[in-house]
């Protein structure tokens, strides 16, 4: 995802909806193990590098999802796990990633997903969570204020649905 | 003021009217209001006094408050098929070309045929009279009249009305009420800087301040008003007006936003907030006499209000009837608009009230310790009658067209009186009020009891100190509300009802809106209802729209007085949200058409809709039934497409079977503590039949488990036990095996699963996945698995059936699942639906959650074998309960009819011939088999009746009737399974 993904030029609220190539799931025995460092032991902690998609997303206990899994990584949790310190589990194509960009006229508007959830709420203490929306199980993700809504496959249609019913634009681009 | 101004003379001078004229229509004729008009002001202003008749003895009826807690004036709005019924006509905003009814009359509102026949007998339809009568013949003879003359609007065949919009606010502090209680509040706790959110149900703030003369601060009350708002603005707290909070529970409170009064853009507010003040007021209540419900009698404070907000007088010689100083408040406002007070009755022997003494001064009849007996007059008032409480029979006449009643105030405690709250009564109030009060809630103002405005804003004041503590911040500073001039301390002598005699008080109206009298309640009383919430049911008091408002401490306080007993004793009955009444499709937010539930879709359904699937919704998700040109009905297409899979082959979409990663080096002994059969002894590459207990020995769900290596597993679910099995798995890895090195993941969409199945389909797989594959699938054997590639893309092969016949399932990414499907159905195999499957795996006896009930235990379904091969799961423990082996205990077997051609259905109840009405169990599943060319099915019966051979009858007399049928094996086709194993 590139910076372009984060400017909407249009006057509406726009989602644009990516399915990531490879993605995975990371469940760790031990939670003082801390295979990704110190900082992924804190619940609803999300690692990203500025510019970069996500790297992982601490999401369940225990439990973290790798929407975008490259090598280096992939090669550090893969090492871990023959240490049995945890499981890598494939789960390319669980996952669909929708962003929420806000409208260029910004002014005091409410946020779609504010028919759904307490935005403010739900994230004011992590950066992600994984929750229950519009019936759909989703996590939600904040960077940096924009947020972006990780629903499980099946549920995509009824969600993009929901979402245009809020008079948000959808936009499904791939990866 | 004149009350029929010209349009000539511009808009009148009413503080909501903001520009106009416009014209609207009732019950067919065409009147004119004004921009900012409620349908009750902008008709009243027009002369009419005449909007509804009751409810039960149809009686003719204006409005009698300006607020949801009229019981009266419920207009239809717009045109049949989508207008809108029930909608109160004094939150209603009038637009341009608005049409508007009257309901509950036929053929008009002046000339009604039922009242007429319900009229005069109207002391036969006492409380309750319903539990007494239409009995014989039936109840049915009945129906049809009392359908039609029953209830108040109709409902619309249609509507066209957009959806609600929902938001889910975060704050601090949500406030209910925007009068000067809730001002102060918000303003007080929004200084400490917490968040705060104000609603208010009208579109305007201040509450009685809008006409109370009242000086605060220095400031009139208009502009009190506005500098708080202004300083409300400034301190970010959120403004909601038109928006009633319905529902306060802890920490989430719900508000409903409707601009105009009317369903069509409304908002559902859901707001989360750990602190509620209830600063909702107090609802004003009337007194009971004869004919207190004529059209012209109003309450006194909707008088007030129809003054300064439409600039109309409620009557040009109105009578002023009540039992407190803030009579002589309005009294004097009305006078000073221009009205010709004819009397002003007041049930108190002594008022100090220098109002009052002003308004004698001006020649103003005031009658002390008098009440009025009865008002007069037909349609709407004329008259009153009023007397001396210590001489009733020495009577006189006021000849009047408006008579404003006022009985006090009741604080507005539905909110305070759920989760605990208990009302407590105020003798200073002759009111009740909420206490016992959550932590999370608080009540203040009116609400709370205060009625004169200094003691509303001290106890503001209170509740700011005890909100900010509440909320661990500290109060800020700021200058005190001082009040400097008010409408009068009200000096309240509590005063329900007029004397009358037993048959008048058929007469006295309590509840209006139920036609509830005195006389009711003393019938309740007699017949031996004790408690208020019995006597509330039965006789209907305070069941309506508006909850007892006006109606449910007056009748309160005339039950304690018929039974001499004091009002603190009798109490209150207790109103539940929703606080107002609002429209399902708002409690419904975002759930309605589309959104009243997700349709999950797997990654092949584009290529069921090119296939011209029938697509239906099951277990949550969309999946084809069958595939229209295989037949226009399920069960033609279900014959052709289950005979060609038998014939040559077929593919299914499964995508919606669970699929569950379990691994670990725990992860084998893991699956031996819950799997009927032990997970450790499977080799990789292997799967095999596989079966969940609940810890009550009832099979949970069944499946597949795979081996893929030495620490990881699959397990497969049914499509719609997925989440249970795994919410299952987990809690039993967090508890009984917490520490070990388990980890258990779905990932059942990370996998698309297609059947291939039929004498052809190795053929078509080899075909479709090319060479690298030929060897596997030349060698694998029934139950194993092979994971590959295929396009680069992971392929698991399994083979295994649920068809009976040669079969595969390939589990492949989503992203290529679409491909596969299309080579296979190049390689000469086509798509067959769920209702095809149906029928393939009842010929073979195999299981769905139609025999896995809930209700079965293993030894009612399985065979002996896997009961032997039985680990130590979870579960096994409660099998040895005696109720498993009983001998009535169901057993699983098949079921043919006995003529080898009549039709049986799943349901049907299984009986013995001489016994048709003693079930020994029932028809679980029944399909019409083409290859055995009847109807055959699955059942669980009684096993000391279950012998093969033995003649029952399948009885469905709902249905179809009774059909005679064999008990046969469960596996109805291939019993020795030869066909599986090619």
């Amino acid at each position: 995802m590139n910076a372009a993904m984060n400017e909407n030029l249009t006057d509406a609220w726009t989602a644009i909806c990516i399915t990531p190539a490879v993605c995975a799931e990371w469940s760790e025995f031990n939670p003082a193990s801390g295979v990704l460092g110190e900082a992924a032991k804190t619940a609803g902690a999300v690692s990203r590098k500025p510019g970069e998609p996500v790297e992982w997303m601490h999401h369940a206990p225990n439990r973290w999802l790798l929407p975008n899994l490259q090598p280096p990584l992939r090669d550090l949790l893969l090492t871990a796990e023959t240490r049995q310190c945890g499981v890598l589990t494939q789960v390319s194509g669980k996952w669909q990633c929708i962003r929420l960009l806000p409208p260029k006229t910004t002014h005091k508007l409410r946020h779609p997903l504010g028919a759904g959830m307490p935005v403010e709420l739900i994230l004011e203490q992590r950066q992600c969570a994984a929750i229950v929306l519009f019936d759909c199980p989703v996590i939600v993700e904040s960077d940096d204020g924009l947020l972006s809504v990780w629903v499980e496959s099946s549920y995509l249609n009824s969600f993009l649905e929901m979402l245009k019913t809020l008079d948000v634009k959808v936009i499904v681009k791939a990866d | 003021m004149n009350q029929n101004a010209p349009l000539t003379q511009g808009t009148p001078d009413g503080s909501r009217l903001t520009g106009g004229p416009l014209t609207f229509t009732f019950d067919g004729k065409r009147y004119t209001g004004f921009l900012g008009d409620s349908a009750s002001s902008a008709l009243w202003r027009a002369g009419v006094r005449l909007f509804n008749r009751s409810i039960k003895y149809r009686r003719l009826r204006g409005f009698l408050a300006l607020g949801p807690e009229d019981p009266n004036a419920l207009l239809t709005v717009g045109e049949y098929p989508a207008w809108i019924p029930n909608v109160p006509a004094s939150q209603v905003l009038i637009t341009e070309g608005m049409v508007l009814r009257s309901q509950n009359r036929w053929p008009t509102l002046r000339w009604d045929l039922a009242s007429m026949l319900l009229g005069p007998g109207a002391s036969l339809w006492g409380a309750g009279f319903y539990y007494k009568t239409f009995i014989w013949p039936s109840w049915k003879t009945y129906e049809g009249l009392i359908r039609k003359l029953a209830g108040l609007g109709y409902a619309p065949a249609g509507s066209d009305l957009p959806n609600p919009k929902v938001e889910h606010p975060v704050a601090d502090v949500v406030i209910a009420g925007g009068g000067p209680a809730g001002l102060a509040i918000a303003r007080g706790v929004a200084r400490s800087g917490a968040r705060v959110i104000l609603c208010e149900r009208e579109p305007v703030l201040g509450g009685e301040l809008e006409f109370e003369a009242a000086v605060i601060e220095g400031k009139p009350a208009p502009r009190w008003v506005q500098t708080t708002r202004d300083e409300l603005s400034d301190l970010g707290v959120r403004v909601l007006t038109q928006t009633t909070v319905i529902s306060a529970n802890n920490g989430i409170t719900i508000a409903h936003g409707q601009p105009a009064g009317l369903p069509g853009s409304d908002t559902l507010y859901r707001i989360h907030a750990p602190l509620f003040i209830n600063a909702m007021g107090a609802v004003e209540r009337s007194i009971a006499f004869i004919n207190n419900d004529r059209p012209g009698v109003i309450l006194s404070g909707a008088a007030d209000r129809l003054l300064s907000r439409y600039g109309v007088l409620a009557g040009q010689r109105p009578v002023l009837f009540g039992n407190h100083d803030r009579l002589y408040d309005t009294a004097r406002r009305l006078l000073q608009a221009g009205a010709q007070i004819q009397a002003i009755v007041d049930t108190r022997t002594d008022s100090q009230s220098p109002v009052r003494a002003e308004l004698q001064g001006r020649g103003i009849n005031c009658l002390s310790g008098f009440t009025v007996l009865r008002a007069q007059g037909h349609p709407r008032i004329k008259a009153v009658t009023v007397a001396h409480l210590n001489n009733p029979r020495s009577t006189q006449t006021i000849a009047t067209d408006a008579l404003l009643v006022s009985g006090g105030w009741s604080p507005a405690v539905y909110a305070g009186l759920q989760n605990g709250g208990v009302p407590r009564y105020s003798e200073p109030v002759a009111a009740f009020v909420a206490e016992g009060q959550p932590d999370w809630r608080l009540c203040a103002g009116a609400a709370a009891g205060h009625l004169a405005l200094d003691d509303v804003l001290v106890d503001a004041q209170v509740t700011v100190d005890e909100s900010v503590r509440r909320l661990n911040r500290t109060t800020a500073s700021g200058s005190p509300w001082l009040v400097q001039q008010a409408d009068a301390v009200p000096q309240l002598i509590a005063f329900w009802r007029s004397p009358a005699s037993r048959h008048e008080e058929k007469q006295q109206f309590v509840d209006l809106q139920n036609d509830v009298t005195v006389a009711d309640l003393r019938q309740a009383l007699q017949e031996g209802f004790v408690d208020i919430e019995h006597i509330k049911r039965y006789t209907t008091l305070g069941v309506g729209t508006e909850q007892g408002r006006t109606g449910g401490t007056l009748g309160a306080a005339i039950i304690a007085e018929l039974r001499t007993e004091p009002l603190a004793e009798v109490g209150i009955s207790r109103s539940r949200g929703p606080f107002q009444p609002t429209p399902l499709m708002v409690i419904s937010g975002t759930r309605l058409g589309f959104g009243l539930r997700p349709a999950r879709l797997t990654a092949l359904d584009q290529a069921h809709q090119q296939h011209a699937a029938e697509m239906e919704l099951m277990s949550g998700w969309m999946r084809p039934r069958y595939y229209r040109g295989n037949g226009q009905d399920p069960f033609a297409a279900s014959v052709v497409e289950a005979t060609r899979v038998r014939a040559t082959g077929g593919i299914c979409d499964a995508s919606t079977l669970g699929k569950i990663e379990i691994a670990g080096p725990d992860a084998a002994a893991f699956l031996d503590g819950l799997y009927l059969t032990p997970g450790s002894t499977l080799k990789i590459g292997r799967s095999r039949y596989a079966a969940l207990l609940r810890e009550d020995g009832i099979v949970l769900d069944d499946g597949l488990l795979l081996r893929l290596s030495s620490d990881r597993f699959v397990a497969t679910t049914s499509t719609s036990h997925t989440a249970h099995v795994l919410a299952h798995l987990e809690f039993y890895k967090d508890t009984q095996w917490a520490n070990q090195r388990i980890s258990v993941t779905d990932v059942s969409e990370a996998w698309s699963v297609i059947v291939v199945a039929g004498p052809q389909s190795r053929q078509a797989l080899v075909s479709t996945l090319g060479t690298s594959w030929q060897e596997t699938l030349k060698d694998l054997t029934h139950m194993g698995h092979q994971s590959g590639t295929w396009r680069d893309y992971p392929l698991r092969l399994l083979r295994a059936s649920f068809t009976g016949e040669l079969a595969y399932e390939l589990h492949c990414a989503p992203a290529i699942a679409s491909s596969l499907w299309s080579e296979l159905v190049a390689a000469g195999l086509a798509p067959f639906g769920l209702e095809a499957l149906d029928v393939l795996r009842v010929e073979k006896g195999y299981l769905t959650s139609s025999e896995l009930n809930g209700q079965t235990a293993p030894a009612d379904v399985f065979a002996s074998s896997m009961l032997k091969a039985m680990g130590q799961p979870v579960g096994k423990a409660m099998l040895n309960r005696p109720a498993f082996s009983d001998d009535n205990r169901p057993v699983l077997v098949g079921v043919r009819a006995c003529d080898g051609k009549s039709a049986f259905l799943g349901g049907a109840q299984i009986t013995r011939p001489e016994s048709p009405a003693h079930s020994l169990g029932y028809v679980t599943s029944s399909v019409f088999s083409p290859q055995l060319k009847e109807w055959i099915g699955l059942a669980l019966v009684a096993r000391n009746q279950a012998s093969l051979g033995t003649e029952l009858l399948a009885r469905d007399p709902i249905r179809g009737g009774d059909t005679p049928v064999r008990i046969t094996g469960s596996v109805h086709f291939d019993p020795s399974h030869e066909r599986i194993r090619v």
